[in-house]
């Protein structure tokens, strides 16, 4: 096997949270995270918002700096590079945000916007090539030329987001980091979007790190899904292994909460009942200041080792990780059935 | 209890007349949930603002809205603020912004109590902490005393859930009251809004522009576009078979949980007319694989179909 594109070992973001009386308080975002990503590979992120989903992507291209770990690109550790360098490699990597208005400069036109990568990392580009390639990609991302003369706040948000996408093209990145690129989308437009990205993948074979809340976009677009909460992995496998036998409660508990085919089959029978989640309400306490799993103030199998001990991502089946005491205990099992629906767990009272 | 009837907005800007709401009719009962499924820019949004009488001035409104018989459009801004609170209650979509900054939870809570039903502070107070308990705060006694920041975006929307239910309103009015919130808190806001209408018997518009989220709670579903509203079923109805092609759409592209993993996924080419646009034919027309010359022409009008669904389509779906 050869190396892989992107490997994250033991990753650490930690932010300011405010001072305390005596020093400052230091919340932890990102928590011993690894994961690796092959080329033309997609992982789908999935967590709730403030698991670190955004300071993890964020922190891979260093837009915001790490307390500790590594990433290494092609072997090379990027959170050791100099600016010079890592301006360099950041051609290979690209961003595509959730708002796409906001992300697009308000006083260019599509054009410029298109072409400001191109006069970055190809200066000698001349500026009739830079035209042409331009056109090329917004022909590429399904807008019409003329869209170059016109400034971002005329389009609306699907189209925003196709200027983003076709602005991250630019350079024909290696790979390109979702944030929740889809979710502010109306769903007739998701879609389209959906599709038009994995079909730049197709073409180009770049990897892709999909970020995302809406797990049913996920199993569509993802090879392979990381769960994360409170700034720890908790669960990651392949698609049809998360989706067919989820491991970890918190999965588990995602997973019921959408209220998708379950809810509308209810609708269309008899009982029209909501589909609950085994979450109870909203747990207070900060991940850092627990010793043990940062799950546990809501998760309803826990017992007394998961208060004292953090559970350590462990290979429940290949390429199958969990961290969770109790994973083999509760008995879930991790057998891939890719035509088995995940079933609902018991709802605890 | 509420009675829509050919509701029209029209914003004026700049010389333009924008249509947000044209011609939509609707009713909901006592105790029923009426869910409004759409698209942004369908005008949804705008329907909710004027049954509240919450419009900006430069809107100008058309139409009747009746709640328990009395006609909110024409009623005085002192008798629609006596009401709204009290009889009718509204939940956004950003409970943050709809929450006072600077007061303590207890007291935004209380003040609802003192103002429309004249309760003295204490027992406005100890009122507003039972609430709490039964939107299923973990700490009541703890978030009457915090302000809205100290809370997260879930328990801000039971707070303001709460807060609109404190008066027992006949009817709420909830305009997607779970979009800004994570799957797993999304669940329990929607039970909760299940809940404290079997509870308070009331009547719930529950707004959103995910089918599957108005699906465990409505009985019946008004799907909205371009303004207007292009069908309207019983729930069961509408997801056992779409009669207007929008809705099938709608219903297709929505990615789903279950069922095979799909290369592509299905999706509806363009995207949906402008609120200034003219449009002589049906608003969907463009986007429609079984639009005809007539769908272009004409605009189809809401006719009622078997089952009591109406539907606005010259050519709806078969059964």
């Amino acid at each position: 096997m050869s190396a892989p594109l992107l490997e994250v070992r033991s990753l650490r973001v930690e932010f300011d949270a405010g001072r305390g009386l005596i020093r400052r308080r230091r919340f932890t975002a990102v928590d011993d995270m690894s994961f690796v990503l092959g080329a033309g590979e997609t992982l789908g992120v999935v967590g709730e918002s403030g698991s670190g989903k955004s300071t993890l992507a964020r922190a891979l291209l260093r837009l915001v700096p790490a307390a500790a770990g590594e990433v290494r690109w092609r072997g090379e550790n990027l959170l050791d590079l100099g600016r010079r360098a890592l301006r360099e490699r950041r051609r290979a990597l690209q961003m595509v945000f959730q708002d796409p208005l906001a992300s697009l400069d308000p006083r260019m036109t599509v054009g410029e916007i298109l072409a400001e990568p191109l006069r970055i990392f190809e200066p000698r580009v001349r500026r009739q090539q830079r035209r042409e390639r331009t056109d090329r990609m917004l022909r590429r991302v399904g807008l019409p030329r003329w869209t170059s003369n016109h400034y971002p706040h005329e389009f609306s948000g699907g189209q925003c987001q196709r200027i983003g996408i076709a602005r991250a093209m630019m350079s024909a990145p290696e790979l390109l980091i979702c944030d929740e690129a889809v979710s502010s989308l109306d769903v007739s437009i998701q879609g389209q979007i959906v599709n038009l990205l994995t079909d730049l993948q197709a073409e180009s074979g770049m990897a892709m790190l999909f970020i995302s809340h809406n797990l049913a976009v996920v199993r569509h677009i993802s090879h392979r899904v990381l769960v994360m909460y409170r700034g720890r992995l908790v669960e990651t496998a392949p698609r049809e292994a998360l989706f067919a036998g989820p491991l970890h409660p918190y999965t588990r508990a995602l997973l019921a909460a959408v209220p998708g085919a379950a809810a509308v089959r209810a609708a269309a029978g008899p009982a029209a009942e909501p589909a609950i989640g085994e979450v109870p309400a909203d747990a207070q306490a900060p991940a850092a200041a627990q010793p043990g799993c940062a799950y546990r103030p809501r998760c309803v199998h826990a017992v007394q080792v998961c208060a004292e001990r953090r559970p350590l991502a462990e290979a429940a089946a290949p390429g199958h990780l969990v961290a969770c005491h109790r994973h083999a205990v509760l008995g879930y099992s991790a057998t891939v059935n890719p035509s088995a629906t995940p079933e609902k767990p018991s709802v605890t009272p | 209890m509420l009675a829509v009837q050919d509701l029209r907005v029209t914003f004026r800007r700049a010389g333009a007349a924008i249509e947000a709401v044209r011609q939509v009719s609707l009713d909901v009962e006592a105790g029923e949930c009426v869910g409004i499924v759409g698209e942004s820019g369908s005008g949804k949004t705008q329907l909710c603002l004027a049954i509240m009488g919450l419009l900006p001035p430069n809107a100008v409104v058309g139409g009747a809205v009746r709640f328990a018989g009395e006609d909110l459009l024409s009623a005085p801004p002192s008798r629609l603020s006596a009401l709204r609170g009290a009889k009718l209650a509204m939940v956004f979509q950003d409970p943050q912004s709809a929450l006072t900054p600077h007061l303590k939870i207890g007291v935004q809570m209380a003040e609802v109590l003192v103002r429309h039903r004249g309760l003295a502070w204490p027992a406005a107070r100890a009122a507003a902490l039972g609430m709490l308990g039964r939107v299923g705060m973990v700490d009541p006694a703890r978030c009457v005393q915090q302000y809205p920041h100290e809370l997260s975006g879930g328990m801000r929307q039971r707070v303001m859930i709460g807060m609109s239910l404190l008066c027992e309103p006949d009817l709420l009015i909830a305009d997607e009251p779970t979009t800004a919130l994570d799957v797993t808190v999304q669940a329990q806001v929607l039970e909760l809004l299940g809940r404290m209408r079997r509870d308070l018997r009331m009547g719930i518009l529950l707004v959103s522009h995910d089918l599957a989220v108005v699906a465990g709670l409505a009985e019946r579903i008004v799907v909205m576009y371009a303004g207007r509203v292009v069908e309207n079923a019983r729930a069961r109805d509408l997801f056992r078979s779409p009669r207007h092609p929008y809705t099938a759409a709608l219903m297709a592209c929505a990615p789903d949980l279950a069922g095979p993993v799909l290369a592509r996924l299905p999706t509806l080419p363009g995207q949906p007319p402008g609120a200034a646009q003219r449009l002589d034919g049906c608003a969907f027309a463009p986007r429609c694989e079984y639009a005809n010359e007539q769908c272009a022409r004409q605009r189809p009008l809401l006719s009622t179909l078997d089952g009591g669904r109406q539907v606005a389509c010259h050519a709806p779906l078969p059964p």
